[in-house]
């Protein structure tokens, strides 16, 4: 038999029909991420559906697109209820969209653990390859949308915590369509920047559909290779995911990373200033101590000027005076700047002082103990004169120039003639011995015959 | 977490200082801590510790004085150099940073 010879028109609406016929293509579920979502002033949204290897273009009448119980956003994921069509007019094949829905949270729950349980075996969260979160970091990459919220509520955070801090900001879109690469995208443009020090990736609050580029397994690894620290900043507290969990830090939320990341500055400057307040303290007693070492010297020395010559005394007395001097005008110094905490000129006057005041304790201690001999010597000659004095003034003295003394019975000096009777005992004392003489009579007496 | 050894770091600053006062250069150890403030910090408590602990003489003291109070203004001076700063990265052009108001 000839076979018929179609028009187009014939061979398109033929191929409709078959397609319209088909229970296998009419009431079907399937399953993809919406693309390129676009609704006419008609009422009717055209978009494509996806998965990793093809896509079909779709289309939702208004009156079923007015039914719909969410708006489909670029990235969702859904399953579709609709039919088969071929539009005959330009053999464009595509899928009549009744109904969709979300893919269920159930079934994203599953992929999430699945693919945590596959990376936690693969070690994408265990601590040892966590890298340490810098004290202070000098610059940090933000990596998020520019707009909305989540930038607000960090930089607010920081900059009551932390003022003066360096932020680069690296936009990047948190959800839909594209949105994990974007974020990997950004964070390799942060990870390249040699001043960066620490990366945040942060997105506010939302659903499991919403947050699903942070289920990515590019950006898992993303995150895992990445040279620089990675502090994960995602959606609310009770919410966690993959990259929450291979992160070097987990923030519960975008603001919770401001108080993590950065120490308070406040509490920084007090600890400074608790500390030069030590140091000050200590400072302040070494140099007490020091004087209190001068003025024992004064006082070892100020016995000695007794025994001194006059000249001697006022040279030592001048120079005590002056360390003295000296040493109160520094604790004066001391008290007032200590009000003041200056510590620069302070520092450099105990310095000196303290140099100048080691200096002159060596020296006097050792014109102490030139001065101890000095006086030594001077007190043994005085003594030698005094001794030699005393001695020319004893009635002995006389014996060694040859003459005898003479002693009464009681032991006393007998001087004048009178003093002795007639016939009485008495003992005459000679240079090298004694005499037990008695009186015959007295020859002369001083002044009288 | 590196550990601090005060005396190593005393014999250093010296060392370095005495070196530069023989060549007239300027002391590399100045650049070095601007790099870690947070070492610098706990050096400072390591210092402060020493000087209370009694053990030191005169001559000692003075140097952990003076080494203790450099620090103390080195910190001082990275905080007062630091000014908030925020940028935005250019995507088109990621060698480019741009004022950002918040």
């Amino acid at each position: 038999m000839a076979q018929d010879i179609l028009t187009v028109t014939q061979l398109n609406m033929r191929v409709a029909n078959k397609i319209k016929t088909d229970s296998e293509l009419n009431g079907i579920k399937v399953e993809g991420e919406i693309s390129e979502p676009k609704v006419y002033r008609s009422g009717h949204c055209y978009f494509t559906l996806k998965d990793e290897d093809s896509n079909i273009s779709c289309i939702a009448y208004a009156s079923d697109y007015r039914k719909l119980s969410f708006t489909p956003r670029a990235g969702d994921k859904v399953v579709a209820l609709g039919r088969c069509n071929l539009y005959t007019k330009e053999a464009r094949f595509q899928l009549i969209v009744q109904s969709l829905e979300p893919i269920g949270e159930g079934e994203l729950y599953r992929r999430f653990i699945e693919l945590k349980n596959r990376l936690e075996a693969q070690g994408y969260f265990a601590l040892e390859n966590k890298q340490k979160i810098p004290w202070m970091p000098k610059r940090v990459a933000f990596v998020s949308s520019p707009q909305g919220a989540v930038i607000h509520d960090f930089v607010s955070i920081a900059r009551r915590r932390f003022p003066n801090f360096d932020l680069l900001l690296v936009p990047a879109k948190v959800q839909g369509e594209g949105s994990a690469e974007s974020l990997i995208r950004g964070l390799k443009l942060a990870e390249a920047k040699e001043d960066i020090e620490l990366i945040v990736l942060a997105r506010g609050g939302g659903s499991l559909q919403d947050l699903w580029s942070f289920n990515e397994a590019a950006l898992a690894e993303a995150i895992f290779k990445c040279k620089k620290p990675v502090i994960s900043a995602v959606g609310h507290e009770s919410d966690f995911t993959i990259a929450d969990f291979v992160a070097d830090l987990r923030a519960p939320t975008p603001s919770a990373a401001a108080e993590l990341l950065y120490p308070s500055l406040a509490e920084i400057y007090q600890t400074l200033d608790r500390v030069e307040r030590r140091i000050l303290r200590i400072a302040y007693q070494s140099l007490s101590h020091s004087a209190l070492k001068l003025s024992q010297l004064q006082r070892r020395l100020q016995l000695l000027q007794k025994a001194g010559g006059t000249s001697e005394r006022n040279r030592y007395d001048l120079a005590f005076k002056g360390l003295s001097r000296q040493g109160n005008e520094l604790k004066l110094k001391l008290s007032h700047e200590a009000r003041k905490l200056d510590l620069t000129a302070y520092y450099r006057s105990i310095k000196e002082r303290l140099r100048q005041s080691q200096l002159q304790i060596k020296a006097f201690d050792h014109r102490l103990q030139q001065a101890v001999q000095i006086g030594v010597k001077r007190e043994a000659k005085a003594l030698e004169a005094y001794s030699r004095q005393l001695q020319g003034l004893s009635p002995f003295a006389v014996l060694e120039r040859g003459y005898a003394v003479a002693l009464d019975s009681k032991g006393e000096l007998i001087r004048s003639p009178r003093d002795l009777a007639d016939g009485s005992q008495f003992d005459l004392v000679l240079e090298s011995g004694r005499i037990l003489a008695r009186k015959e009579k007295t020859i002369s007496e001083e002044g009288r015959e | 977490m590196k550990e601090i050894d005060l005396e190593q770091n005393l014999k250093q600053v010296n060392k370095s200082s005495a070196e530069s006062n023989q060549t007239g250069q300027q002391e590399p150890e100045a650049k070095a801590q601007t790099k870690d403030f947070e070492a610098q910090m706990r050096e400072l408590e390591k210092i402060v510790a020493k000087l209370e602990s009694g053990e030191l003489n005169l001559e000692d003291s003075i140097k952990y004085f003076e080494r203790g109070h450099a620090i103390s203004q080195d910190c001082h001076k990275i905080l007062q150099e630091m000014e908030e700063r925020i940028r935005l990265l250019d995507l088109d052009n990621p060698e480019r940073e741009v004022e950002f108001e918040i």
